[in-house]
């Protein structure tokens, strides 16, 4: 892992601010979008390419986005007998009650969570390293004859996560130094790329005009969409993360006719990108 | 993709639907005579493991919670006495005095289906299906999906003949021809054509022991449960989301697709839609024939006059649903043998490769109007949540908002004295149903990923767990 240093240092460090040029016009993609071709996961959203190791392929396919914005990215597995899986995951930030502020909270308390389970060992305490130059907090551990890391990283305001299952200490550093050859759109680049994420932004502060979507079933359900809103302040991109077809079908139309006041950076429109959360 | 990116959206969910309905779902008829589910080669060699079968011995359920008062115990044991009765059409032929059987139904007592290991248990050895399709003259054809030796099952059809979702049960059998049901004269559903077509899918008997203490535990511990497991689950590809009513909104717990909401709704709606019995909470027959009518409604109702003398005037006095669900309310829950070294090195594998992020291991209950039963702590193994268990258990039925492929977590309590396993009875091998938790879309995945990826010894400890709860 010639390219992963360690920071040997927690906590949070305050996050960054993404300011996306008002001209920037990014394809529409979604978190979920991602792919395995050519031996190769690339995650548009994410800005991230990982070459799989050699004989690895894709795993079965993981379960839709959830209604708190959870997604299975993507699932890979050895080739031959199953010796090792790499789960890739992300959490959308705006929709989970209590999230940890940052990755090395989350995985903070993730290593709380795993020390209470019997027969757990810490192979490694949470430590900041950077892979290609983007920092994740990274967690070893083992138990039951399986291997495991965690490595959290953010962006875009979600917690992206690598889960590294082996059948030994030694698939498990094989798997790890894998990773030197993952890229996952390091910040400079992306600032002239993605919007701003901002959470609560659809705020009545905020919000100029808005039309209600028409009410559709189930009932008692929140759906978390998250949008891009363009720098003259109308909805540029609806991602409905997870709805019934009828709730998914009623808020997009409702939001072509929202109209927010435009995110400023410095005195600029920029563009923006937020959650909200309609409740039927 | 327009505008707004639905247009594709709605077309990739208009593809992924047609391929599902071509494919059949793997837990529809056309699957049910199911192989083993698709299954890496170990990355350790050794001895397979094997389910040892149903632990043998007394069983360990079916006696009321411990603690409770005399009143308590007096009402459970009589409420246990009417969930056994065995209903005919008008509660005139002798050993079947219940009111109320049909039009259609699927069998003629609670206790028949919920059985196994004891009474309030689920599908016995020998299904009972098969002789009540021919009791008292009545003449219906055993469906394929039916035999002496497979679970006992209800049937749903998945759409309507229009193409519209359906979901609903369709009792296997009618009274046609029995004694007491002189001049009705209609017909089983068509079984074989909804075979063909693939639009016909099965449940099986949920047991019901302990659900008194599921009934208890507060929306805010079920949440709390969930939460704290939720940094785990992440790292395994699991979320889930709890089914809700429709009327308050609140969680929802009872049923393979938690869609009941009370011990009460749950005991209402199986009564008329098993037995076609009419209740108070389910007061409608769903057949209509004026020449299969032979009752006023509801058939079962609160007695004016004390109708029993079981020595619980509550139990006397009150309907059959409500002495149903008196009857679950106060049962305990199974209680498992005591550790080995193999279970309890099983139950650490169990944790470690996260089993427990949806079969949650412990609950606690709110507090209780029933004697010593507040603020318990207790087993079932389960979330109560819904998950998507992907394409290989989708059964193609939405109920709430549960769609038709997530199911609620099953609770593992009693697991080692159960019979048949998965929401259809697909199998009898535990270690085929664990492993059948694993396809395309599921979010049990990874962890039944690392489930094969454990030794052959470590997976016989787990199996060996699971066979002693």
């Amino acid at each position: 892992m010639s390219r992963i240093w360690g920071l040997a240092l927690l906590g949070c460090l305050g996050a960054a601010l993404f300011v996306a040029d008002d001209s920037a016009s990014l394809p529409a993609v979604n978190p979920e979008d991602g792919k395995v071709v050519s031996g190769k996961y690339t995650n548009q959203y994410f800005a991230m390419v990982y070459p799989l190791p050699s004989g690895w392929g894709q795993d079965r396919k993981g379960p839709a986005p959830s209604y708190s914005g959870y997604y299975v990215l993507t699932a890979l597995k050895s080739g031959g007998g199953r010796t090792g899986t790499m789960l890739v995951t992300a959490q959308d930030q705006f929709f989970v009650a209590d999230l940890p502020s940052c990755a090395p909270e989350m995985v903070e308390r993730f290593r709380r969570r795993i020390s209470e389970i019997d027969s757990i060992t810490i192979d490694r305490e949470p430590q900041e390293i950077s892979i290609s130059g983007a920092r994740f907090t990274r967690l070893d551990f083992s138990g039951a004859g399986l291997y495991r890391t965690v490595l959290v990283a953010e962006r875009r305001c979600h917690f992206v996560s690598l889960n590294l299952m082996t059948v030994g200490p030694d698939e498990r550093a094989s798997l790890s130094q894998s990773l030197d050859r993952l890229s996952l759109g390091e910040p400079d680049n992306l600032a002239d790329e993605v919007p701003v994420c901002v959470k609560d932004y659809a705020t009545s502060e905020h919000i100029i005009s808005r039309v209600e979507p028409i009410p559709a079933g189930p009932k008692f359900t929140s759906v978390p969409v998250r949008v891009i809103i363009g720098a003259d302040g109308r909805v540029r991109h609806i991602h409905v993360i997870r709805a019934s077809a009828d709730q998914e079908t009623n808020i997009a139309a409702a939001l072509t006719g929202w109209q927010f006041r435009p995110f400023t950076v410095e005195g600029r429109p920029v563009e923006v990108e937020t959650g909200l959360t309609f409740r039927f | 993709m327009t505008q707004f990116g639905l247009g594709r959206r709605a077309f990739v969910t208009a593809v992924v639907i047609f391929v599902f309905r071509l494919n059949a779902l793997p837990g529809t008829a056309a699957a049910q005579d199911v192989a083993a589910p698709s299954f890496d080669p170990p990355s350790h060699h050794g001895p397979k493991s094997v389910d040892p079968g149903p632990r043998g011995g007394a069983p360990g359920a079916g006696g009321p919670l411990a603690g409770l008062d005399n009143d308590e115990q007096v009402l459970f044991k009589a409420a246990k006495s009417r969930f056994q009765e065995i209903d005919s059409v008008a509660g005139t032929i002798p050993g079947e005095t219940g009111v109320g059987l049909g039009p259609r139904f699927n069998l003629n007592g609670c206790a028949g289906c919920h059985a196994f290991p004891t009474v309030g248990g689920s599908s016995p050895a020998t299904n009972p299906q098969v002789a009540v399709a021919t009791l008292d003259g009545a003449r219906n054809v055993v469906p394929s999906f039916i035999s002496a030796a497979g679970p006992v099952r209800e049937a749903r059809f998945i759409q309507n003949p229009d193409g519209t979702p359906d979901g609903g049960v369709h009792d296997l059998f009618v009274i046609t021809g029995r004694s007491d049901a002189p001049g009705c004269d209609i017909a089983q559903p068509n079984f074989a054509a909804a075979l063909a077509d693939r639009n016909v899918i099965f449940r099986i008997p949920t047991p019901t022991f302990g659900l008194g203490l599921v009934e208890n535990v507060p929306d805010d511990n079920l949440q709390a449960a969930q939460a704290a497991n939720s940094t785990l689950a992440g790292s395994l590809g699991v979320s889930g989301v709890f089914n809700r009513s429709a009327n308050d909104g609140t969680i929802t717990r009872f049923g393979w697709k938690a869609q009941n909401k009370s011990l009460l709704t749950f005991a209402g709606e199986a009564y008329n839609v098993e037995q076609g019995v009419t209740n108070e909470a389910f007061p409608s027959e769903r057949e209509t024939h004026p020449n299969c009518q032979y009752n006023g409604l509801p058939e079962d109702g609160t007695n004016l006059a004390r109708a029993f003398s079981s020595g619980s005037a509550a139990s006397d006095y009150s309907s059959d649903i409500v002495n149903f669900a008196a009857f679950m309310r106060l049962s305990a829950p199974p209680a498992p043998v005591p550790a080995t070294a193999s279970t309890a090195r099983g139950k650490q594998v169990f944790q470690n490769i996260g089993c427990q992020t949806c079969h949650v291991m412990t609950q606690t209950t709110g507090q209780s109007r029933y004697t010593s039963q507040g603020n318990v702590r207790f087993s079932p193994f389960s979330d109560f949540a819904l998950h998507d268990m992907g394409v290989g258990l989708a059964d193609g039925i939405a109920q709430g908002n549960a769609s038709g492929r997530e199911f609620r977590t099953a609770p593992l309590w009693g697991v080692g004295q159960r019979l048949f396993f998965l929401h259809d009875g697909r199998t009898t091998d535990l270690y085929q149903a664990i492993t059948a938790h694993a396809s395309n879309g599921s979010e049990a995945n990874t962890v039944i990923s690392n489930f094969e990826m454990l030794s052959s010894g470590d997976r016989q400890t787990l199996i060996n767990f699971l066979r002693s709860l």
